[in-house]
């Protein structure tokens, strides 16, 4: 006879970096209802979003979510970008590319260590990040901060690569790509990590389109869609190609996230090599009329900027819907069958922001 | 175990990868956002710095010829930097210390010299 | 370089908006579902006098979205029978809104995100203020 047990996993908890609660109806070990609940750190920046001046709504939206604070700029400047009519120099589209890519590889990195401490690698998440050290060293060289490093601006970019800069960071990713080929057999196919990973969280490419599941989460399903295969910024003349995996399960999304790491490494190094010479920044002129939608691939999937404005310097409505808010939905399906153990690490193989989902 | 071998063998050997960070600070990179800082005697305080900022950490009064900065309000964006065509609000790469208190920082013209010039 | 230079303009934008009356909401939705759509997000835009409710889908990288606008006291029917994920997209608007959403799944009552001390939903607007502020606009 099953005892059913209500257990609040968080708001708490060692491997949420973040605040969110999932209330877990357990009929002996396994888990039976999952019911997320947020509103722990609701900040209201949808709404702070309209009482700011266009301009300085660059810096909010950097804040909403440290880790993906590039591509919340990058979208949002796309965003209003496209109301002004304004288009970005090409030098700046390239080096939008470089420190968003830079951002997704410390981020992928970032998760790729929080999953090794979930099931206890401590070995293997201290070794992760310090490859992710050198990274976010070469992010505070090149723009000047380690996470939020506010390099978009509307119109373009606030700062330029020199060429030993461009020279040093082509070293670091080469040491960088060196040290995690080191790390990649035991990543992939380490006894403990196959054991504590493979065929947890299951969720199938027809499961994962309707649930709306995004990002790694969605290609490790088997479903090629990544939002950098519309060439937005210099994505276009990059040669992209998605990474697909045919699991579905959390082994699956980590060798997306995993492969990804390898693929941004490349990405940073073509966007570099070809980089084009000229201005970085078109100055914004006039204030924002009309609506626009903008797409981009944050490190935890798609981002979309909804943007409207009204002819002044306010924005009528700014609405941001955040990779994680349409992956929680799929915690309600991968987690119900599965063991109690395994809550941590299905839990985080979705890479939950709670900043980014309640904004 | 055997394919983390390569990696605990070269640790054993290597430096550590962690410095004990207040006895031995690492030199901070040239263009790292450190801090703001206000060269008044170039400041015409047009206010321009105050409009722009983000975080509303600037105030600019220009009858007392007095500008007020609270750095720990600051987000070291560099909007004020860039902003500035005196070249009065500068960044360096040297972060503000810890403090239990946040006060903030006032910097005030030469005021006799001037005051001298309009009359 | 010439047709690469800035292919992100080449989106559709937010042309692909089909205006829908309240009844016919959940037939079109379920229609595109039928199409294997990916649901995205709802979004809600107090114009001052009604809820502007877009629905955004993606269906192989391409947007479509559904547009439906209601009266502030009106009700909306909830799109969650069809599309299980869309519950917390419509709970946020339920929280900020103050929209009244029927046939919700999972209903927080409207405090989701926001705490049970706050008097009115933060982001409608009172009908003069829109005025206000269009009137600075043109």
């Amino acid at each position: 006879m099953a005892v059913k047990t209500i257990l609040p996993f968080g708001p708490q908890h060692p491997v949420l970096p973040e605040p969110i609660q999932l209330r877990i109806t357990l009929e002996d070990e396994n888990i039976g209802q999952v019911l997320p609940a947020l509103g722990y750190v609701h900040r209201g920046i949808e709404k702070a979003g309209e009482n700011n001046d266009y301009p300085l709504n660059v810096f909010l939206v950097e804040r909403i979510c440290g880790i993906c604070s590039a591509t919340h700029g990058l979208a949002y400047c796309l965003a209003v970008e496209r109301l002004l009519g304004i288009e970005p120099p090409p030098r700046a589209n390239y080096l939008r590319v470089v420190w968003a890519e830079l951002h997704r590889l410390h981020s992928h990195l970032l998760w790729w260590g929080l999953l090794a401490d979930a099931f206890g690698f401590e070995s293997l998440f201290m070794q992760i990040w310090r490859v992710r050290e050198m990274v976010m060293d070469v992010l505070e060289k090149t723009a000047g901060n380690r996470v939020i490093i506010s390099v978009n601006a509307i119109g373009g970019v606030r700062r330029d690569l020199s060429e030993e800069q461009i020279s040093e960071m082509l070293h670091t990713l080469e040491e960088c790509e060196k040290q995690l080929y080191a790390l990649l057999p035991v990543m992939l196919n380490d006894y403990t990590v196959k054991k504590r990973t493979a065929g947890k969280g299951v969720l199938t490419s027809e499961q994962a389109l309707r649930l709306g599941v995004v990002g790694p989460t969605l290609r490790a399903s088997g479903v090629a869609q990544d939002l950098r295969m519309t060439g937005y910024a210099a994505y276009g003349e990059l040669g992209f190609e998605p990474i697909v995996e045919q699991g579905g399960d959390c082994y699956a999304r980590a060798v997306v996230r995993a492969r990804e790491c390898f693929q941004t490494i490349e990405l940073v190094r073509r966007a570099l090599q070809q980089l084009p010479d000229g201005d970085i920044l078109t100055k914004p002129r006039g204030n924002p009329n009309g609506k626009a939608i903008v797409r981009v691939e944050a490190p935890r999937g798609e981002l979309m900027y909804f943007v409207v404005g009204n002819g002044t310097k306010n924005l009528e409505r700014m609405r941001v819907r955040t990779p994680t808010l349409a992956n929680v939905p799929a915690l309600l399906e991968m987690l119900p069958g599965a063991e109690f153990a395994d809550i941590p690490v299905i839990t985080l193989s979705i890479d939950p922001c709670i900043s980014c989902t309640e904004r | 175990m055997p394919k983390m071998l390569p990696t605990v063998l070269g640790n054993l050997v290597s430096k550590p990868a962690t410095r004990p960070h207040p006895y031995r600070r690492r030199e901070a990179f040239a263009r790292a956002r450190g801090r703001i800082i206000f060269d008044v005697k170039q400041c015409v305080f047009c206010g321009a710095c105050a409009l722009r900022c983000p975080a509303s950490a600037i105030r600019v009064d220009r009858n007392e010829r007095e500008l007020v900065f609270e750095p720990f309000r600051c987000i070291i964006c560099g909007v004020c930097v860039e902003t500035c065509r005196r070249g009065c609000a500068q960044m360096i790469p040297h972060y503000h210390s810890p403090a239990y208190t946040k006060p903030e920082e006032y910097y005030r013209a030469p005021v006799e010299v001037k005051e001298e010039n309009q009359l | 370089m010439g047709e690469a230079h800035g292919p992100h303009l080449e989106l559709p934008d937010i042309d692909n908006v089909q205006l829908v009356q309240q009844e016919q909401l959940l037939q079109h939705v379920a229609h595109f579902a039928a199409q294997g759509m990916r649901f995205i997000t709802i979004t809600c835009i107090d114009n001052g006098e009604q809820f502007e409710v877009y629905y955004h889908f993606d269906h192989d990288m391409k947007l479509n979205h559904l547009l439906l606008v209601i009266g502030k006291k009106e009700v909306l029917p909830s799109i969650t029978p069809i599309y299980f994920c869309a519950f917390v997209a419509e709970n946020e608007m339920k929280d900020l809104f103050g929209v009244r959403v029927d046939g919700l799944n999972v209903d927080y009552q409207g405090r989701m995100l926001v705490s049970d001390e706050l008097p009115s939903p933060p982001m409608r607007k009172s009908s003069d203020s829109a005025v206000r502020r269009n009137g600075d606009g043109s």
